[in-house]
């Protein structure tokens, strides 16, 4: 503020703008740059002269246009699109997000990107040699839950990114037609660091894959997918012992005795691994190649592996330096509690239900499962866990035990489900959790929750940023609760609850300092949505209508705030208000 | 509790009322949502199972279960309830530890849309997971090469549609629907020019498709998670005879 007042009085500012830039270059926080840009208008051109890299949460908040204008020299972006429940089928497709619009804008204003990072967006095979040619010094691209592309796609990339450090292809729903895209890379073509194409289908030509991967030196990550055999994985790792991060292929193929002992002493070379994953189709047979690798492992990613209780007890017993796990819900209560006993300094842990849609509660894990790992592990913050059964003891308990809890997210698979034991509602579980956890950034709740949760979040929550609420609470003061009583709450999405347009008009003050607001299935109406829409010029209220429905009811809401006006680009089947 | 639920196209038969029922316009705070199975309106039908509190009609695959205040809610489906816990329970009580009353139709490999909340990729390797080298009829299949599940990778799933007596067929994008129901609402307005009469769809029409096999089975006895792993095509039958060369029963509730 001195600055702002010595120019009001007419006197140079304590230093030159040259010098006010290079000090803020240092600055990387986003929040910090906000915090930056917001104290004077010297200091907000400084900041937005050296600003490299964004982050728009919201790919509708605002324009390509007045990004391009206001920060001129981006070298990095990263944009995330479609409302997360678009990653359970909740929204139709051909909704939106669509990256092509931004390429033109970033292709005249930042010729010299280097780095794209998308989520949830919509990308053509078009878009990607779009890429791929106007961007000369480009060089990582991230695609995490993309869809509208397909293996062309990113054969442009491949034939044409001469810099690329980074392919990383993540969890996209995306049209598989044939491995040959890695063929293209060309045979002068060795910057690549980071390869990742876990999640695609088709074959890939191996002895092209082999080839790229010998003469990447610095390759440090290399993430397969399922069809790369053991044998063909050996192969790989030989030509690449830096490799720090390996997501492996199948892990299914016969070896003979000479194979699996080449594959151990690939292995044993591994000493800086720090990320494993992949092993589909793994058996207890091959497991033991791996215990050499896991040293110093921090992150196991087993959710693609079927394994048995005591098949991880094993493996977790050569881990103890392990961080984050991410298990299926195979390995029981018996293999959490060997988590519990093996990693004592384990901070994340994500349990997913090998069988989401079988009412069998004999499979999986339950509620003593994620008290054995809150006894052992007590740095644990982050969970996302899927049980069919759970109790407020346990979970009082559990917080408890873990007190630093940022994430909880926790999914008691049948809607409505009470604690099983007392046969009430889960209220007093989320209350112990938000009263304990005094961090908590993210939460999820579950389970049959009245209004009683939801006055816990608004009084105990005052940190919580994300809420996901499912069949849950008993009227409109329920989420009149957490709009009026969580200040910090960015996103919330919510559905098949009982809140009305009472409860959505209570927010309308709310939602401008809320990145997004989603509800579904619950009691909203046109003419609710229209009232917000009218009342808050400056949110974008659009309801998602997939037929010729009933006029009145607003089935799916998606409320967000954005300085770009309504979507110019919205399908015939979101209606904006 | 199973039930094979004959999936009729129209309303139920003892509530032949609430099919012409009209929606509830007008704001209010705590508006009712009044939905049917037979009007293309239907708010419920776009998921399989579409959850409310007690103020509102719950839908079920063409059945209408409504809860007013003060009313005893009319079921003619005995329906799947959750726990098997009792399930004549008033909003009021869910403090007390008893659960409200939810209807749902089968769980497994039909249950709600996006219920549990796992990515699509996830689901797709669940599925690969529990079928490594088999599928549901005992065939032993190579997953790897996909060519018997042509679906499985991409966005859309076009099948074939025909009706008899129309000569020009149709296709749809199975990938859209979730739920017999919604499926059968976009058939109707499809082919609204050949109903002779759209209120009595379910009374002449009957939904038909061919599996994998090649057999002609009737739509709505099988979970949708099975019907759109094995459906080839789809033909809409008139019910004048034409049912009785399939062979097989047909279960009206």
């Amino acid at each position: 503020m001195d600055c702002k007042r010595n120019r009001d009085m007419k006197s140079p500012p304590p230093f030159p703008d040259e010098v006010l830039e290079r000090i803020l270059s240092f600055i990387t926080s986003r929040k910090d740059r906000s915090a930056v840009s917001l104290v004077s208008k010297d200091w907000y051109n400084a900041e937005r002269w050296t600003r490299t890299s964004i982050f728009i949460g919201n790919c509708y908040s605002v324009s390509p246009q007045i990004v391009i204008r206001r920060f001129p020299k981006i070298k990095s972006v990263t944009i995330k699109g479609k409302p997360r429940f678009s990653d359970f089928n909740l929204v139709p497709p051909n909704w939106g997000a669509d990256i092509q619009a931004w390429l033109f804008a970033f292709a005249s204003a930042y010729p010299f990107l280097e780095e794209l990072r998308l989520k949830r967006m919509t990308v053509s095979d078009e878009s990607l040699e779009f890429l791929s040619l106007k961007f000369s010094n480009f060089k990582a691209l991230s695609l995490l839950s993309c869809d509208g592309f397909s293996t062309d796609g990113l054969a442009f990339i491949a034939s044409n990114s001469k810099n690329l450090i980074e392919l990383d292809i993540q969890e996209n729903a995306i049209d598989d037609f044939s491995g040959n895209w890695l063929c293209c890379f060309p045979e002068n073509f060795t910057s690549l660091e980071i390869l990742n194409f876990a999640n695609l289908n088709s074959d890939v030509n191996f002895d092209a894959l082999e080839r790229l991967v010998s003469r990447c030196r610095s390759l440090r990550v290399l993430k397969v997918n399922k069809n790369i055999q053991l044998g063909q994985l050996q192969r790989l790792l030989v030509k690449a012992p830096q490799l720090t991060e390996i997501g492996t292929g199948s892990f299914l193929q016969e070896l003979n005795l000479q194979q699996y002992a080449e594959l151990a002493c690939a292995f044993n070379h591994f000493k800086n691994l720090h990320t494993l994953s992949g092993l589909w189709e793994v058996t207890s047979v091959y497991l033991p190649v791996l215990y050499p690798a896991c040293t110093n492992l921090t992150f196991l990613n087993l959710s693609t592996a079927v394994l048995q209780s005591d098949e991880l007890a094993k493996v977790l017993g050569h881990c103890p330096r392990l961080q984050r796990l991410w298990v299926l819900d195979t390995v029981g209560d018996a293999g959490l509690q060997s988590v519990g006993s093996s990693c004592p300094l384990l901070e994340e842990l994500r349990v997913f239900p090998a069988d989401p849609y079988s009412q069998d509660i004999f499979h999986g894990v339950t509620e003593s499962g994620f008290l054995a790992v809150s006894r052992g592990c007590r740095r644990l913050h982050y969970v996302l866990y899927f049980c069919r059964q759970m109790t407020n003891a346990a979970v009082a308990t559990i917080v408890q035990n873990c007190p630093d809890f940022t994430h909880f997210r926790l999914c008691i698979m049948n809607p409505h489900q009470p604690d099983y034991l007392t046969d009430k509602p889960m209220d007093e579980a989320f209350g112990a959790i938000v009263k304990t956890c005094t961090k908590l950034q993210r939460l999820a709740v579950s389970g049959l929750l009245t209004d009683m949760t939801f006055e816990y979040i608004a009084k105990y929550a005052k940190n919580l940023e994300t809420l996901s609420v499912a069949f849950a609470g008993s009227s409109d003061w329920g989420m009149q609760c957490v709009l009026d009583g969580c200040p910090k709450l960015r996103k919330l999405e919510i559905r098949d609850c009982p809140f009305g347009n009472a409860a959505l008009l209570s927010g309308m003050e709310r939602y401008e300092s809320m990145r997004s607001l989603w509800m579904s299935a619950c009691n909203l109406t046109m003419n609710g949505c229209r009232l917000l829409a009218q009342e808050m010029p400056r949110l974008n209220v659009e309801v998602i209508k997939e037929d010729e429905s009933e006029d009145c009811v607003a089935e799916k809401v998606y409320v967000y705030r954005s300085v770009a006006g309504p979507r110019s680009d919205a399908p015939s089947f979101v209606l904006t208000l | 509790m199973e039930l094979q639920l004959g999936l009729a196209l129209g309303p139920p038969i003892h509530n032949p009322n609430k099919c012409l029922d009209l929606k509830i316009c007008g704001f209010e705070p705590n508006e009712q949502v009044s939905s049917t199975p037979w009007t293309m309106s239907c708010v419920g039908a776009k998921n399989e199972f579409h959850v409310k509190n007690k103020r509102s009609s719950i839908e079920a695959f063409g059945s209408v279960v409504e809860e007013e205040e003060g009313q005893k809610p009319k079921t003619t489906l005995p329906l799947v309830s959750w726990s098997d816990q009792p399930h004549e329970e008033e909003e009021d009580n869910c403090g007390r530890g008893k659960i409200c009353k939810r209807l749902i139709i089968e769980r497994n490999q039909g249950g709600i849309v996006g219920w549990p909340p796992i990515n699509s990729l996830r689901q797709k390797l669940l599925y690969q997971n529990r079928h490594p080298h088999q599928n549901q009829h005992g065939r032993i299949e190579n997953n790897r090469t996909g060519e018997n599940r042509p679906h499985s990778r991409s966005n859309s799933m076009y099948v074939k549609v025909k009706m008899e007596g129309v000569a020009i067929g149709r296709k749809i994008d199975l990938k859209r629907y979730h739920s017999y129901q919604t499926l059968k609402e976009s058939l109707i307005s499809m082919f609204s020019k050949n109903l002779r009469s759209e209120l009595d769809v379910s009374a002449n029409y009957t939904l038909t498709y061919q599996d994998r096999e090649g057999d002609w089975l009737i739509a709505g006895d099988v979970p949708w998670r099975t019907f759109i792993n094995s459906v080839r095509r789809l033909e809409i039958l008139n019910n004048n005879g034409s049912l009785y060369r399939l062979g097989s029963p047909w279960f009206i509730i």
